[in-house]
């Protein structure tokens, strides 16, 4: 790894002090992250640690209480969803993250709603990047395999060019080979120059590929770090990873009961 | 028996028009509008006025009565919906809310037009028989049938061809993932009231073609209509012409075996066998495709 510190590069997402929740509901009481241009971040954190919400929040979904969101410098808060994609930066939501009842095409359409030229461009290039959406693009998404349905909607957010995309949890409910796919895909689209912001629960894979790493727990930072080191460091571990060596985060690796193979994803 | 079948499928044609406006609303803004039935009342007679005072043919006042739902729908969400919907009202308050708008307009239009019954000043058509068969029906009956279809064609054309359309079934398929592909929600809402608000004060005049009406006209309307758009499915408008239909014809196809007064019930009893075999309607999938 000849890069350089991650912390010491331009940050294009900034978070910090930030607090939000659900009515009356807090869910995060001050968190802070940094998203250095270009590069890769994983959120990783037990289930309920809020990192949907957080998630939520930068795109408007959620509202904010205090602290910021900044993104290249200037703030995102109070601004609609439309305005914040409008910046250049998009979201896959872990769930529901595809319009099942338009086509392939639709959703794709949809995706690049904001664009004022170049549609077709796009479409080509996202077509090119995932072949099997051209082969299923007059198919409902409804009827896409949950491998299937997560490239449609990485796809879709792409439409905008974003500089970064933030995936909440993408590898979700998949089949291994297919979990291989996304992750390929995601160091794919880093490769072209998009920064990535990822939830994941699997988290040695993400962080494995990942610049930076942060732990979210009860709505609050926890720890953070390179990636790599995150990973090797036991207090990360045992309390986020399994105590027990990889043998529970093997068993999160394959698909969630009742998930049914790959067709769980939602 | 063929006759009671022709009735129904003229009546049918105008319950699809107003049907379908109101499980658009539905679909897109989940609101439960009980208001409907009464902007229909308000075409009619915008279309009665336009009519009888300015002496415009019936025909003519249609595209006009389409505008003036429009207008009142847009105008409508910006006194009242909007307002609810920034402060985060539930389904139940927006619903009570719409009988308060219905009981309102229905008001209004009382306070205007007054509570008699009345009717368009129309040439009365002979009724001919249809070819061979013991059909009879005037040109008005025809052209009634053919104006629904052409407001359908048009909705269809709309939601499945424009760029609006495709959000249109977006923002009902995932509100939230709509909004975050960029799509103006707001000028989507608009659009859904628009045509929602415009196929109802064009369906009030072709009601109006086909009998005399007065300012209840809507609130009874609004029983079959919902009647059609549980059939349907709610929340699809292709199930809301599939169920206008079948409730309108069921409708008049009772009345040669049962006395006249029993009609809105038969519309229910067809409603309720249908959700015995399809618990969500014919094409119940909660969604516009
Ligand atoms: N729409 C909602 N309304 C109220 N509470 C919610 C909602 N969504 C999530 N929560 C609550 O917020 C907490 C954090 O959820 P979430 O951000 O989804 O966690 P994570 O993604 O880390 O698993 C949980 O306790 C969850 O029950
Ligand atoms: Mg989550």
């Amino acid at each position: 790894m000849a890069r350089p510190e991650p912390q010491a590069a331009e940050p294009i997402l900034e978070i910090s002090g930030l607090r939000a929740g659900y009515h009356d509901l807090e869910i995060l009481r001050g968190v802070s992250l940094v998203v250095p241009r270009g590069r890769v971040v994983t959120i990783i954190g037990p289930n309920g640690a809020g990192k949907s919400t957080l998630a939520k929040a930068v795109f408007g979904l959620v509202r904010v209480r205090s602290g910021e969101i900044r993104f290249e410098g200037q703030s995102l808060l109070g601004l609609k969803p439309s305005q914040i994609v409008q910046r250049g930066l998009c979201y896959v939501p872990q769930t529901q993250n595809v319009f099942p009842n338009l086509t392939v095409l639709e959703n794709l359409r949809l995706g690049g709603t904001l664009l004022r030229e170049g549609v077709e461009r796009r479409l080509r290039a996202m077509y090119e990047m995932f072949p099997i959406l051209w082969e299923r693009r007059h198919q409902k998404a409804g009827f896409l395999s949950g491998g299937q349905r997560q490239m449609l909607a990485m796809a879709r957010a792409l439409m905008l060019e974003p500089r970064l995309l933030l995936l909440d949890e993408p590898s979700a409910g998949l089949a291994p080979n297919v979990v291989d796919q996304v992750f390929a895909k995601v160091v794919e689209i880093n490769r072209a120059g998009c920064a990535i912001l990822m939830v994941e629960q699997n988290a040695r894979r993400a962080l494995a590929m990942s610049d930076w790493g942060y732990v979210l727990d009860m709505g609050e930072n926890a720890l953070d770090g390179p990636g790599p080191r995150l990973l090797a460091d036991p207090e990360v571990a045992s309390l986020y990873l399994g105590g027990l060596g990889g043998a529970r985060e093997k068993s999160r690796e394959t698909p969630r009961p009742g998930a049914g193979s790959e067709d769980g994803a939602r | 028996m063929l006759q009671f079948v022709a009735t129904g499928v003229v009546f049918g044609s105008i319950l699809a028009v107003t049907a379908s406006g109101l499980s658009l609303v539905y679909a897109i803004l989940k609101l439960t509008n009980f208001a409907h039935g009464d902007m229909v009342t308000f075409g009619a007679y915008v279309a009665l006025f336009l009519n009888l005072a300015l002496g415009l043919d019936v025909w003519w006042t249609l595209p006009l009565a389409f505008i003036a739902g429009a207008l009142l729908a847009v105008a409508l969400d910006g006194l009242v919906w909007a307002p609810m919907r920034r402060r985060g009202a539930g389904t139940v308050a927006m619903m009570i809310a719409s009988i308060g708008v219905a009981l309102a307009l229905r008001n209004a239009l009382v306070f205007l037009f007054g509570a008699d019954t009345t009717r368009f000043d129309m040439p009365v058509q002979p009724k001919v028989p249809l070819g061979s068969l013991p059909v009879m029906m005037s040109a008005d009956d025809w052209e009634v049938i053919v104006a629904a279809a052409v407001a359908i064609l048009g909705l269809h054309l709309l939601l499945t061809r424009t760029a609006i359309g495709r959000a249109m079934r977006a923002l009902s398929d995932n509100a939230a993932l709509a909004w975050v592909s960029g799509v103006d929600v707001d000028r989507v809402i608009r659009w859904t009231w628009i045509v929602g608000g415009g196929l109802a004060g064009a369906g009030g005049v072709l009601y109006g073609m086909t009998q005399p009406f007065n300012t209840n006209m809507g609130w009874f309307l609004l029983l079959p209509i919902f009647a059609a758009i549980i059939v349907g499915g709610i929340g699809n408008p292709y199930g809301a012409i599939l169920g206008g239909l079948l409730i309108g014809v069921a409708q008049e196809v009772s009345v040669a075996v049962l006395p006249t007064q029993y009609r809105l019930a038969v519309g229910f009893v067809v409603m309720i066998l249908v959700l015995l075999v399809y618990p969500r309607g014919l094409l119940g999938q909660r969604s516009l495709s």
